[in-house]
């Protein structure tokens, strides 16, 4: 007797001479999921993938429309004044990227690991900047510190116009950006490791650089690639403050919009591509670093009150609140004013859009359909796509595909996103030309240049169902449209409101992804603000933007109401 | 030797594999598996994490299909069918209940696509939530239940459209222990009553042991041993079945006869005879529970053993003898009436029997 | 079925712009003018509607000749006679002789016959000055362009880009020409030094003066006399060497496929309504005995109007921008 006494006799079946691989059938649902996938795929690859060749193609072509090689490139580096810029960009960026990512790291400090008072005020307030175009903290600014402003003298001399003003406005806009991150790497720290050091018996300093900061390094890492390459994409401040001081996101703007000069620009838009595309390498890399990081045994951290550190980051948090606070309630003061700074009496005179540039109220309307549409369409699709993404079986190339195209708009700068739009639909070419100059371009080119972020919610809230339902679904002869419809849909609806109130809020207050492609028909709110502040009518700009700010904060309240009482009843099944 | 059990010439199998191999780049899964399973029988796959018994439930299922071999189910050839036209109801550990779905819902969830109407679906659900013992929870959420409760709606909804065959992918393993317990014996109960050809994949042997009418004991990607629970428990086909079903004393030794082995000292003799040369080197497997301290008959390899370690554990005494002049160490499973009758301890010096029937002999080359 | 798809909605989409009979009409008006003069030109010809295409002079010009493979625009209507000019040169537009031509001034118009452009009316550079914070600063209002050298207006003055600015670009044509140009570059060179800050569009220095932002602000005469009807504390100076000045006007892009339309805006364009219109915001319009003078602009503005060759300022507007970005633009930022 041995183990080889395993000798059954039906083991020894007829072994065929060449196995026969066995190929599944596909079946319906297979099928339809595979095709509605495509669709969804090709819908990305003309939303983005052909607008940003369109724009490589454009970057290498001459002024009779030929290929010419490098020589646009070879033009961009011999003007000193362009070249200039790219140093003007680099250095403002590294210099806002350092003061955002500390500030938002002292903030985050304060909420997660501190037991200061009114924690949830201060979060709530953090985010405030979300809800305006960026173009806001740069007008509140020039009212602040400009020649007329009434906290002038805090610039000691200096002028608010140039590098100190652009880098307060980026540093205010980025900021909440820079603090969702830090929030989650604080949040994510293991309680039993404290402990450890504390039994240690090591010094509160000697534990914050041996355990806080090694634990937030990849939130502190991410967040100044996020906020460096948002600094450096960003047109609006620059736009409104920048003054003399150029930057290649408002230059693209100038090759483009003030000279015509395509080819110039789209040699700009792809410089401008480069530290976006780095950053979003570096951000995949931390990102697959953290999650291999988090230990599911962690111990969440709790902190402890202590009278002197809770006080210290009540005065810090305090004061970057009331920064924040500051500019929004500036620009709403400097809408109010009849003539600043000469006639302070309040009234609406600067909300009278219609007699001004930027296309009056009617902008302020376009938008808020533009970002209605945006939402509902947008979550249709992202969802969609997450979904099939995750749940059709096999084809592993096509789904690879579409997490490529899904998260490339990551990439991609809004202004260099617009501006490849301006090549690939304006062309008469283009079967989809008719969609230029109408409300449906700003729809697309808004989801495309959202899609990632929201893709990637609903692919978590996808994650975190049980992957065996459609399992079961298919076992039990169910097409897999009836499930998602009785069962993932409503189960991720809070995921899905989300995604829709993140793309409503970006649609309305975005200014780099549609300046290139809006026309007379379809001016925008957050465009109006520009052209206002373009044309002198700094008042007026100040009050548009707050008019964008109120009605963000009017659909986030809206949202919130929404997510409290109707999902409450709604979705019962989620408590016991 | 103990044959292996083995459908009777004549008997149709239910479902039968053949030459099953599934590759994953080129990590081989599964090899050349072969398998016929009786109408109405509970088959369990058993095996460590990494075995392949889920990778051949999922090609059963057709989640995952091998890459090469054939499976039929009832004659019909479903080798390469998607997964909606094959003829199975699963359990997951995970429930995978519809969670925004009242129960009766989650259990009548297959019978609406399958066009029944409105009052045969009230009927059939009442029916089903019935025979789990769970009438009266129809109207609640899967999450007002407890994971028992959870995991018998999974059950009656797996059932609802009356499949031929019942898949069973580690349905306990998220219960405690308890509920693990009484659920196996009511799992194994309806499976009798309604005939049902199960397949169940597990890690645990107990919940094999128990419930299955034959086991399909698996290590990588291979089955090692086909048999009833008292044949693979009895007659393990391989040391890897011998060491992974209970628990086995691994002696090494030497043959000096065909029926005797000299093992680091001790003489140990067994009653099936082998055909290899003398001076082979052999393992024997013993399981701690056959060792004797009392009666011990003249067929038992009798020795004079000294006491170690003595481990309380509620039922037994797990401990360890040393066989006196000798160099080998065994565990024994000494009895609560055994240790206190003949008042054993640590450091006492017994009479221990090893009998000889109970020797499973495997060759090491 | 995409491809179908695409055909009915191109075919709606042709459809609804044919029977509305919507003119493309690029403009560098400001926007607070065009809505009175769509309103007086849609009640005279209600079976047509113009869709404005409206930004900057220079940001027209440009936008104009980059669409020259496919344009979009059907007139326009209220832009630099310069750089009509320059699109004159490239063949763009049509020549037409709208009803009651002749009665418009002579010099307001293109010289051939039929013309290529008509004039609207005439835009001439003016300096908007704060007296507030002139007051407090002590600064003298200036009463020439020499007077802006002096180093009491240092940071304190804001100019039009004017390659981007039509206003922009009327000033710096006119002090070549009044100056000379190696004269010329020598004053802006100097000027430079003073100019707190170069603004996209002609009306924001006027604006930023109102504000007190700076307190000289280069504009023109319509904005000056607005904003001081406001009621900023502005006082509207025509410096006394001379204003820089170019002629708003109309012309008919070549490619339209809107003709008839088209031609019904350039006859209303020198209808005595239409100037009537013009006179609100300008001094010198093209149909004389039309005109009155502006209520707060003190002083003549056609008697100050410099010697200006139009067909010198368009022949040379690449070459000046070109040389005025290299000087000014970009490398200059305050220190």
């Amino acid at each position: 007797m041995s183990t080889a006494a395993l000798q059954e006799p039906w083991a020894k079946s007829d072994n065929p001479a060449a196995p026969i691989p066995v190929h599944q059938k596909m079946s319906r649902d297979d099928l339809i999921m595979r095709i509605a996938l495509c669709v969804l795929a090709a819908w990305l690859v003309i939303a983005v993938l052909l607008p940003l060749g369109a724009l490589l193609i454009k970057s290498f072509e001459g002024p009779d429309g030929g290929f010419v090689g490098v020589s646009n490139f070879a033009l961009f580096f011999a003007n000193p004044s362009l070249t200039q810029s790219i140093s003007n960009s680099l250095s403002i960026a590294i210099v806002s990227t350092v003061i955002c990512v500390l500030l938002s790291f002292v903030f985050a400090y304060g909420l997660m690991r501190t037991c200061m008072p009114g924690r949830g005020i201060f979060k709530l307030i953090s985010q405030v900047p979300l809800l305006a175009p960026s173009l806001l903290p740069a007008i509140s600014l020039v009212y602040l510190f400009g020649n007329q402003g009434f906290a002038k003298s805090m610039m000691l001399g200096q002028s608010i116009y140039g590098p100190i003003g652009i880098g307060i406005g980026e540093v205010f806009w980025t900021f909440p950006h820079a603090l969702i991150i830090m929030i989650t790497a604080l949040s994510t720290s293991d309680a039993r490791l404290y402990e450890a050091a504390s039994a240690l018996k090591a010094s509160a300093w000697r534990t914050f650089w041996t355990v806080t900061i090694p634990g937030a390094r990849y939130g502190l890492i991410s967040a100044t690639f996020v906020v460096f390459t948002l600094v450096v994409t960003d047109f609006g401040v620059p736009k409104v403050i920048g003054g003399q001081f150029n930057v290649l996101a408002t230059d693209i703007y100038k090759q483009v919009i003030g000279q015509q000069n395509f080819r110039m620009g789209a040699v700009v838009g792809l410089l401008l591509l480069l530290p976006a595309v780095f950053s979003f390498a570096v951000d995949q890399w931390v990102q697959r670093k953290q999650s291999a990081a988090m230990s599911s045994r962690a111990v969440a951290y709790e902190p402890k009150p202590d009278a002197f550190v809770d006080t210290a980051f009540l005065v810090i948090c305090g004061l970057i609140a009331a920064a924040i606070l500051t500019v929004i309630f500036t620009a709403l003061f400097a809408s109010l004013a009849t003539l600043w700074p000469y006639n302070l009496t309040p009234s609406f005179k600067n909300y009278d859009f219609d007699n001004m540039d930027g296309g009056g109220w009617q902008s302020f309307f376009n938008s808020l359909r533009m970002a209605g549409f945006t939402a509902v369409f947008g979550t249709a699709i992202i969802f969609s796509g997450a979904y099939l993404m995750e749940k059709t079986k096999g084809f592993g190339a096509g789904r690879f595909v579409f997490q490529f195209l899904a998260l490339l708009p990551l990439a991609v700068p809004g202004i260099v996103l617009g501006l490849g739009y301006i090549f690939f639909f304006n062309s008469p070419a283009n079967p989809f030309n008719f969609i230029y100059g109408t409300t449906t371009i700003l729809v697309v080119c808004s989801i495309a240049h959202f899609y990632s972020v929201a893709h990637l919610t609903a692919v978590t809230a996808l994650k975190q169902i049980d992957q065996e339902i459609e399992t079961v679904s298919s076992s039990l002869r169910v097409p897999f449209y009836r499930t998602f419809f009785l069962v993932t849909l409503p189960v991720s609806l809070p995921a899905v409101l989300d995604i829709a109130m993140y793309l409503f809020v970006n649609a309305l207050t975005t200014v780099s992804a549609v300046v290139f492609i809006y026309s007379p028909q379809t001016t925008l709110a957050s465009i109006a603000v520009l052209n206002m502040d373009d044309a002198g009518d700094v008042a007026p700009a100040a009050a548009m933007a707050m008019t964008i700010f109120f009605a963000a904060t009017a659909v986030r309240v809206v949202y919130t109401g929404l997510v409290r009482g109707v999902l409450g009843r709604t979705q019962a099944w989620r408590h016991r | 030797m103990t044959e292996p059990s083995k459908l009777a010439d004549g008997d149709t199998p239910y479902l039968k594999i053949r030459n099953v191999t599934k590759r994953f780049d080129n990590f081989v899964a599964l090899q050349d598996i072969n398998l016929d399973i009786k109408r109405g029988e509970f088959i369990s796959f058993l095996g460590p994490s990494g075995c392949g018994k889920t990778t051949l439930l999922r090609a059963i299922s057709g989640l995952d299909v091998q890459t090469t071999g054939s499976i039929e189910q009832d004659g019909r050839d479903i080798s390469n069918l998607p997964v909606n036209q094959r003829d199975f109801g699963i359990v997951f550990q995970s429930y995978a209940l519809f969670p925004n779905l009242k129960i009766k819902d989650n259990v009548g969830y297959g019978l609406v696509s399958a066009g029944k109407s409105r009052e045969e679906i009230r009927t059939r659900v009442a029916e089903l939530l019935t025979m789990v013992g769970l009438a009266d929870q129809a109207e609640k959420y899967p999450s007002q239940l407890s994971g028992g409760q959870q995991q018998r709606v999974s059950l009656a909804r797996a059932l609802a459209l009356s499949p031929g065959l019942l898949l069973l992918d580690e349905p306990l393993s998220a219960l405690d222990a308890r509920v693990r317990a009484r659920l196996r014996g009511e799992i194994r109960e309806l499976q009798q009553r309604l005939g049902i050809t199960t397949v169940m994949v597990t890690h645990d042997q107990e919940e094999a042991l128990t419930m299955s009418d034959r086991i399909v004991v698996m290590s990588k990607g291979k089955i090692e041993q086909i048999g009833s629970p008292d044949d693979v428990y009895r007659a393990p086909a391989s040391p890897f079945v011998a060491d992974f079903i209970g628990r086995m004393n691994f002696i090494p030794g030497t043959l000096v006869s065909g029926t005797s082995a000299d093992c680091k000292g001790a003489v140990l003799s067994f009653s099936t005879a082998l055909t290899y040369a003398q001076g082979t080197p052999i393992t024997i497997c013993l399981r701690p529970e056959d060792i004797v301290v009392r009666d011990i008959a003249s067929s038992s390899n009798a020795v004079d053993v000294e006491v170690g370690v003595m481990e309380f554990m509620g039922n037994h005494f797990a401990t360890t003898l040393h066989v006196s002049g000798t160099h080998l160490n065994v565990s024994a499973d000494l009895s609560m009436n055994d240790v206190r009758d003949l008042s054993i301890k640590p450091g006492s010096k017994v009479k221990a029997g090893l009998p000889a029937d109970r020797l499973r002999v495997f060759s090491t080359t | 079925m995409i491809r179908r798809a695409i055909g009915i909605a191109l075919v709606a989409f042709s459809a609804t712009a044919a029977h509305s009979q919507e003119l493309n009409v690029y403009t560098a008006l400001e926007a607070d003018q065009v809505k009175a003069y769509q309103a007086a030109f849609e009640k005279a010809n209600p079976s047509v509607k113009i869709r404005w295409v409206r930004d900057s002079t220079g940001v027209v010009t440009a936008k104009l000749l980059a669409e020259k493979a496919n344009p979009q625009a059907d007139v326009v209507f209220g832009l630099a006679a310069t750089s009509l000019m320059l699109l004159d040169k490239e063949g763009m537009l049509q020549a037409y002789a709208p009803a009651g031509l002749d009665k418009i001034k002579p010099t307001m118009r293109d010289p051939a016959n039929p013309p290529k452009w008509v004039g609207m009316d005439i835009w001439a550079s003016a300096i908007c000055f704060n007296t507030v914070e002139a007051g407090k600063k002590k600064i003298a209002a200036p009463q020439s362009w020499a007077d802006l050298l002096k180093p009491e207006y240092k940071g304190q003055v804001a100019m039009p880009n004017p390659a981007s600015s039509g206003t922009g670009y009327l000033m710096v044509s006119g002090w070549l020409q009044m100056m000379g140009e190696e004269k010329g570059w020598k004053f802006m060179d100097g000027l430079h030094q003073n100019i707190a800050a170069y603004s996209h569009s002609g009306s924001k220095p006027c604006r930023q003066a109102a504000a007190g932002e700076y307190a000289v602000g280069f504009s023109f005469e319509y904005r000056a006399n607005k904003t001081k009807k406001d009621g900023a504390p502005i006082e509207a100076i025509l410096p006394s060497e001379g204003l820089g000045w170019d002629m708003e006007a109309a012309a008919i892009m070549a490619t339209t496929k809107h003709a008839a339309a088209a031609k019904k805006l350039l006859d209303w364009s020198v209808t005595p309504e239409a100037n009537k219109l013009y006179a609100q915001n300008f001094a010198i319009v093209a149909l004389p005995g039309v005109q009155e003078k502006l209520t707060h602009i003190s002083g003549d503005v056609e008697k100050l109007l410099a010697k200006n060759d139009f067909v010198w300022a368009a022949a040379n507007r690449e070459r000046i921008l070109a040389e005025w970005i290299k000087r000014y633009d970009g490398k200059s930022e305050k220190k």
